[in-house]
């Protein structure tokens, strides 16, 4: 029966069997009767009949068990949409399915797993948390700026202190090439063998004649200090901890810092 | 003196009746043919110049830069980008438009004015599926708009919204998720499909805080909040605030959707059915819960 009714329709396509059949339903083992036939007369208009049922807006055959079974639950639902209920799609099909709805809750429940007021919670909780990182940050700017111009001056002066010392170098060491040279002449190159050897002794020298200085001065000041012990200064003197190395024998040593 | 075009233009204005496509042709060389050359000037290379790939019809593809990387394959990403695919864009309407429409008839303010009504002008092309999430409004014009219409869009600023409620008007925006915008917008083509009505989706995270400030009128904002809003709005813009609930179409200007709503009047779960005129209201109490929830 449904084959029939299928190859009917094939063959109608083709243009085989009544190419310009219109009517509803009609199945094609059916004698046509008086008015049928008047009615295809009438239709000049050679078109198809799914093409003319599109165009005048007319239902197909209504579905059958097998066509029902088929066709897609959405094809069937559009069907309905169309032509209301001549079409004979049963109304249950119109809402989800039981596996439709479990599958848009689940949908719902995966894109959207907050309730409005927890959604409104968590965005304000971001909203405040962005605010605090700021106010820190902000925060450790101020302080870091109060040392700010601290942290200027440190490096400024390191600067200047390294520019010094390497000066000063620079000056010793040029003194001392200019006293080697007095002695040696002004034809040898600082390069030489020689010359290094002068320069060797001469920081040499200088280095001893400076530890003299040094004992010479430490010396003055042990004198100072004895002096001071005998002939008693307007201010008093402390009471010392430490030796003297010359050992000069006093016990009574000041306790003045030794440089 | 005016140009030879100019004098040209104002001598076709003088005699025509009325200027239309079918009176008019473009410049001389604004329009050139796609056919081949042929015959004496047009001959022997017929426009495929000399030798080479052009003339043997083997093209580089568009981009190809002889073999090194082209530029479009040098950048995997953009950092200007990155999310863009999470973004929605919205399709302006400024409110010299808006008032245009209205003045035009093209736009009824009698009824609650929606991107249903907005799309029914057939002057907008609002994509769902291009990641678009409706209406938005601009500032341009709000010094002229003069309407007083209930207003609901997907996204206003401060300045536009003033400028309705300045005229008595309301102003909401509300979030339509793609399956709901698309019922929204065409929804004879919807109720064509015979399925039922669905509920409107929440915002997600990221545009939860827009719609729930009062400031920007939004749908799932507390009305007292938003009333409060209100008055603060007129008196920053300096205008006194109409009395809605004296006016005529108190009722009309009053009218809010419920969040899960899509249409005006019809709830989510109904069918539709346009050719018998039917609305069916389902009777399943687990899709009644669903539909309700």
């Amino acid at each position: 029966m449904a084959l029939y009714r299928w190859l009917g329709r094939r063959w109608t396509a083709l243009g085989l069997a009544r190419p310009y059949c219109q009517s509803v339903n009609a199945g094609i083992d059916e004698t046509p009767e008086e008015e049928d036939l008047i009615e295809q007369k009438r239709n000049k208009s050679r078109l198809r009949a799914h093409h003319y049922n599109s165009i005048h807006h007319q239902l197909p055959e209504n579905l059958s068990e097998d066509e029902e079974f088929a066709m897609s639950l959405r094809a069937q639902r559009k069907r309905y949409g169309e032509f209301g209920a001549a079409s004979g799609i049963n109304l249950a099909k119109l809402w989800p399915s039981k596996e439709e709805l479990e599958l848009e809750k689940e949908w719902e429940k995966v894109a959207r797993p907050h309730s409005v007021q927890e959604m409104i919670s968590i965005a304000k909780k971001a909203k405040e948390d962005e605010e605090r990182a700021i106010q820190k940050r902000q925060e450790e700017l101020m302080q870091k700026v109060a040392k700010l111009e601290g942290w200027k001056k440190e490096v400024r002066d390191r600067i200047m202190k390294q520019e010094l010392e390497a000066q000063i170098a620079k000056e010793k060491k040029e003194k001392l090439i200019e006293e080697v040279r007095q002695i040696l002449g002004f034809q040898i190159d600082p390069k030489d063998e020689r010359f290094k050897e002068a320069l060797l002794q001469k920081e040499k020298e200088e280095k001893k004649a400076k530890k003299e200085a040094k004992k010479l001065a430490r010396q003055k000041r042990m004198i100072e200090r004895l002096r001071q012990e005998t002939y008693p200064s307007p201010t008093p003197v402390k009471d010392a901890s430490g030796q003297s190395e010359t050992g000069e024998g006093s016990s009574i040593s000041p306790g003045s810092p030794i440089v | 003196m005016a140009s030879q075009g100019t004098e040209k233009a104002l001598a076709l204005l003088r005699r025509l009746p009325r200027v239309s496509l079918g009176n008019l042709k473009p410049n001389p060389g604004a329009v050139k043919s796609a056919r081949r050359g042929r015959g004496i000037y047009g001959g022997k290379t017929h426009g495929a110049g000399s030798k080479g790939s052009g003339q043997r019809q083997n093209f580089m593809r568009l981009g190809f830069e002889t073999g090194n990387t082209p530029f479009y394959l040098r950048f995997p990403y953009q950092n200007y980008y990155k999310g863009h695919h999470m973004r929605l864009s919205y399709a302006p309407l400024c409110m010299g438009k808006l008032q245009r429409m209205i003045d035009t008839s093209r736009l009824r303010t009698d009824v609650p004015v929606d991107i249903t009504q907005l799309s029914a002008t057939q002057l907008f092309s609002i994509n769902p599926m291009e990641k678009m999430g409706g209406i938005m409004l601009k500032d341009e014009g709000i010094d002229h708009f003069q309407a007083t219409l209930n207003l609901e869009v997907q996204w206003a600023t401060e300045a536009v919204i003033a400028s309705v409620e300045r005229n008595g008007g309301t102003i909401t925006v509300a979030y339509y998720d793609p399956i709901s915008l698309q019922a929204a917008l065409n929804p004879m083509a919807f109720f064509k499909r015979g399925v039922a009505i669905p509920r409107r989706m929440l915002p997600p995270q990221n545009l939860i805080d827009y719609y729930s400030d009062p400031k920007n009128r939004g749908y799932l904002a507390d009305p007292t909040e938003v009333a409060r809003e209100r008055f603060v709005l007129a008196q920053k813009y300096g205008y006194e605030l109409p009395d809605i609930r004296s006016s005529p179409n108190q009722e009309m200007l009053l009218e809010r959707k419920d969040p899960r709503q899509i249409f005006y009047g019809l709830q989510p779960g109904w069918v539709v059915n346009l050719e018998d005129k039917v609305i069916l209201k389902p009777t399943d109490p687990e899709l009644l819960e669903h539909y309700a929830s």
